[in-house]
């Protein structure tokens, strides 16, 4: 399990690596960087950047100073903005778009397994095929359709919520319901895929030939071995959920690290673009290492595999 | 001879399906008694295991069962599912073939077997344990208490079956289902499997049904054999009789069909043709079109069950006091 | 001994319909296609998705109003007579511009979903077919392209070359194909050990004869499917990054630029975000119906 982790984690540190090594290049390369002779900056500021970034010693010098930043995690400076760092980017905008992401993911797992079981319980029941039909259509808008509807109907037309920027509780509602839709959608699909999938298994079969009631035969076979396939797409839901938070964050106005992103798209902040790519690639490791945990808890034949 | 313990009676079985309705089970009629083992021989798709399913109510729900079913003055196919479950796993139990995707993977082998003792013996979680380990110990599972914390993947394929047993015998069953046990076990296994079945049944004095479709292993264990085909039923009888005084035509190429030691034959035997198609099944007897003694009634009406005395019964046109009179021993001596 | 009932005449000799096959021979892409056509949501799926090429590209050409012509008196106008889906803030026609909106969103999407076809095909079974350290080391670098979100790196490639229609779908095209290439390697894998592999080589079918005549074939399923739902990804990844102002440039339109541009109005003329947002759904749909569809059609364990 141990050797799992590691294995993760190094190439985790590759990743980085090439994508930093790109960031660092591109910096020298391009115009218009923040070292580049061009900027016409007051001469004191000019020396100070000299000094930290060592301008006057040899690149190779330069190129293993900015891993070792990066390894204590100072992810250079801004592109297009003296004065601002990756960090300052990162740093200011982290606790919005980790509450409103986090939120997302919680609401998708708490509300999308519970309904994807229960339509598979009642499959083609009513509930069944209402649910599995919105979950399909959720599934297939985009999220910023998702959220144009949300706005339209229930901040525009209902007055219910405030359609845009942050603050209070109210202005939660809209963009987690924006940004959970899809991988809500998503969970109940692959629960009651799963579930459906599993009943007509053979070890089901055998519990029932025990004369083991349903309701037991649902909750203690087959729902952890439904649940499998739902905790390996932990990672992929993240990954959707971080991504969806860049379009969410933008189109309500919301100060978190996902907009900044957007924004230094737009700039060609090339500096924050691809640090935020490693930060938002570390983040994902690490979520892929918590459902990798969590598969080898729940299924034993995946524990032996990593021992052995 | 012991009471009957299960009477099936005019069980029909269908499935709705995308290409129409299959009929599985064609008016099959069976009666086991008290402690006795009888084998249900035929090729794939003979209906052997759909009526035990559809006996014990375990098919999907695109199966229609209609007849009757008594075991123990009840009729099962009439009971509500609940009632049904408490007779599943505690009056009759089945095992079933694959031992590999029969057990959960993610429960502990313990978990498993304590369930069902719990459910209808009422023990407690301790008492279940002892239980457990007793029948471990039964089918022979060295280290019974060690293994309870182990998963399946953990046992080897004859070590599964031998728990899947254990789990049938778990609570004293009347009756003991096995489909198939010993298909997807190695010979040297097999033949431990059956011995173990056999002893244990003459322990408990548990009735078995043994689903098969081969010969040397009824030969070994059945008192009592029954040979379908295409559905239905075609002989029933003794082992003595079904072995040594066969009268249909389908049993005569099956046990022709079986390799022999002792003779010097050049061609191995096998049964012309192919297994019917049970979305249209051919009209009257379902043999007909592979059987080499077909006659003209056969592809009109089913044949009924003749009763050739002392409980052997067999449902061919031959057996009509009207049809030319052909015996297996004129078939051996033709081939 | 003469019998009497003619009933136990035996049958006329038929020694042919005994060893007759009961069942007719369907070959497999028939059985296939029959499956396919018993799934009503698949065909609706299917028409879906004939229409809207056909509009797509054949449309505009009948339309009254070119996709670039402006009319600023007329701008924001909700649907009439005269202009189907109404007018956007430039005055143009809406309707002309979501089917032309289709060419490129659809066009983009289908040579992503080729490229992503053609780079994960070749890479997946060549990891599969060779096998040891080459395989390690393929799967090893598919491995750290995961580690950010493919998203991610399709932003990155599109942020770094030319912005435009070529980018675009270059930039699809050349991140996601790792499922396709999981995809395929594991089919490889999994048929290689297979008998009749092993039959066809006992037979002295030579490598090439192998590969192409035995391996594809069986393999063609799981790819024909991942392809399919392949190009509703390319469509919304599109529309995610015209979104963000990566997309294609003014006046070219696709669904995504529509739909960004219909966002700006949205408060007073929803409509300019609804009809290009009812396209990419329904498109998407379409496609998710006719993906399984395929996929149960394709599947040879379900054959009858």
């Amino acid at each position: 399990m141990a050797r799992y982790i590691l294995q993760r984690v190094l190439t985790m540190l590759v990743v980085a690596w090439v994508v930093v090594t790109v960031t660092f290049f591109m910096m020298k390369a391009l115009p218009g960087g923040p070292f580049s002779s061009e900027k016409k900056l007051p001469d004191a500021i000019l020396k100070n950047i000299e000094r930290r970034y060592k301008l006057d010693r040899p690149l190779m010098e330069q190129y293993f100073d900015y891993l070792k930043n990066v390894v204590v995690w100072d992810l250079g400076p801004s592109f297009k903005y003296e004065g601002r760092t990756v960090n300052d980017v990162i740093n200011k905008g982290f606790s919005v778009s980790a509450r409103l992401g986090g939120l997302s993911i919680i609401i998708s797992l708490v509300l999308g397994v519970p309904i994807g079981i229960l339509a598979a319980m009642r499959h083609n029941g009513l509930i069944d095929r209402t649910v599995s039909g919105l979950a399909i259509l959720t599934a297939a808008a985009p999220s910023f359709v998702i959220a144009g509807l949300l706005q339209y109907f229930l901040a525009f037309k209902l007055k219910l919520f405030p359609p845009a920027t942050w603050g209070t509780p109210e202005h939660y509602v809209l963009p987690t319901l924006a940004l959970c839709s899809f991988s809500l959608a998503w969970l109940i699909k692959l629960t009651r895929s799963s579930m459906l999938e599993i009943t007509s298994q053979d070890y089901v079969r055998t519990a029932r030939a025990k004369g083991i009631p349903e309701f037991w035969v649902v909750f203690r076979h087959m729902l952890r071995n439904a649940l499998v396939p739902v905790i390996a797409s932990l990672a992929p839901l993240t990954a959707g959920v971080l991504v969806g938070s860049f379009i969410i964050e933008f189109i309500f106005a919301i100060p978190g690290v996902g907009r900044e992103f957007v924004i230094s798209i737009t700039n060609r902040d090339y500096t924050v673009t691809l640090g935020m790519s490693v930060f938002y690639g570390f983040l994902l490791t690490g979520f892929t290492l918590i459902g990798d945990i969590l598969t080898a808890l729940v299924d034993p034949r995946v524990r032996l595999e990593k021992e052995g | 001879m012991s009471k009957p313990l299960l009477t099936i009676e005019g069980l029909e079985t269908q499935f709705k399906t995308y290409a129409g309705l299959v009929q599985a089970v064609r008016n099959v009629n069976l009666t086991v008694h008290e402690g006795e083992c009888l084998a249900i021989v035929g090729e794939s798709g003979s209906g052997k295991s759909v009526t035990m399913m559809s006996m014990m109510r375990l098919l999907a729900k695109n199966a229609i069962v209609t007849g009757r079913a008594e075991f123990n003055g009840v009729d099962l196919l009439k009971i509500s599912n609940k009632e049904m479950s408490k007779i599943r796993g505690r009056e009759i139990s089945m095992v079933f073939q694959d031992p590999m995707t029969g057990l959960n993977p993610v429960l502990t082998i313990g978990t498993q077997m304590r369930e069902g003792i719990m459910l209808h013996l009422g023990m407690s979680k301790a008492e279940a344990n002892n239980r457990a380990i007793e029948l471990l110990n039964k089918v022979g599972v060295p280290e019974p208490a060690r293994r309870l914390n182990q998963y399946p993947h953990e046992f080897s394929g004859g070590m599964r079956q031998r728990v899947m047993i254990a789990l049938g015998l778990a609570c004293n069953p009347r009756l003991l289902i096995a489909d198939e046990p010993t298909t997807a076990l190695d010979v040297t296994i097999q033949a431990q499997i059956l011995e173990l079945m056999k002893q244990l049944k003459k322990e408990l004095n548990t009735a078995i049904i043994l689903i098969t479709h081969n010969l040397g292993v009824v030969a070994g264990m059945a008192d009592r054999v029954a040979v379908m085909y295409g559905g239905r039923v075609c002989e029933v009888g003794t082992c003595e009789q079904i072995f040594h005084r066969p009268r249909h035509p389908y049993t005569w190429a099956l046990l022709r069909a079986v390799p022999r030691l002792d003779e010097h034959k050049r061609r191995l035997e096998s049964i012309a043709g192919s297994p019917p198609n049970m979305l249209k099944p051919p009209g009257g007897c379902p043999f007909h079109p592979r059987c080499a003694h077909a006659m003209n009634v056969c592809t009109g009406e089913a044949p009924e069950m003749t009763d050739l005395g002392a409980n052997h019964k067999a449902a061919c046109w031959l057996m009509h006091p009207d049809a030319p009179k052909v015996s297996f021993d004129q078939e051996v001596t033709k081939a | 001994m003469a019998i009497s009932d003619s009933r136990f005449a035996p049958l006329p000799d038929r020694q042919s319909a005994a060893d007759r096959i009961t069942t007719p021979p369907i070959s497999f892409l028939k059985d296939a296609w029959r499956r396919f056509k018993a799934n009503k949501m698949a065909l609706v799926g299917l028409a879906v998705l004939i229409l809207f090429i056909l509009a797509a590209f054949v449309g505009p050409y009948f339309a009254n109003h070119s996709y670039s012509d402006q009319s600023v008196i007329l701008h924001d106008k909700p649907p009439s007579g005269e202009y189907w889906f109404g007018t956007d803030a430039l005055g143009r026609d809406l309707f002309v511009r979501v089917l032309m909106g289709g060419r490129i969103s659809l066009a983009v999407a289908v040579f992503a979903g080729l490229l992503q076809l053609a780079v994960g095909v070749a890479y997946g079974a060549i990891a599969g077919l060779r096998g040891g350290k080459i395989d390690n080391l393929m799967m090893r670098i598919v491995d750290i392209m995961d580690t950010i979100p493919l998203t991610i790196w399709v932003i990155l490639l599109a942020v770094l070359l030319t912005p435009g229609l070529t980018t675009i779908f270059l930039a699809i095209g050349l991140v996601y194909w790792t499922n396709m290439a999981r995809l395929v390697r594991a089919s490889v894998l999994a048929l290689k050990e297979q008998e009749f592999m092993l039959a066809a080589r006992a037979l002295g079918a030579s490598r090439g004869r192998l590969v192409f005549r035995h391996l594809v074939p069986n393999a063609m399923a799981p790819i024909i499917v991942e392809l399919t739902f392949s190009i509703p990804r390319a469509i919304f990844t599109e529309s995610f990054l015209s979104f963000i102002g990566l997309g294609v440039s003014a006046p070219m339109a696709s669904w995504g630029v529509l739909a960004s541009e219909g966002f700006m109005g949205l408060r007073s003329y929803p409509w300019e975000l609804a009809y290009p947002a009812a396209a990419i759904i329904l498109t998407t749909l379409a496609f998710n119906f006719v993906g399984d569809g395929l996929r149960d059609a394709l599947d040879p364990k379900l054959r009858r």
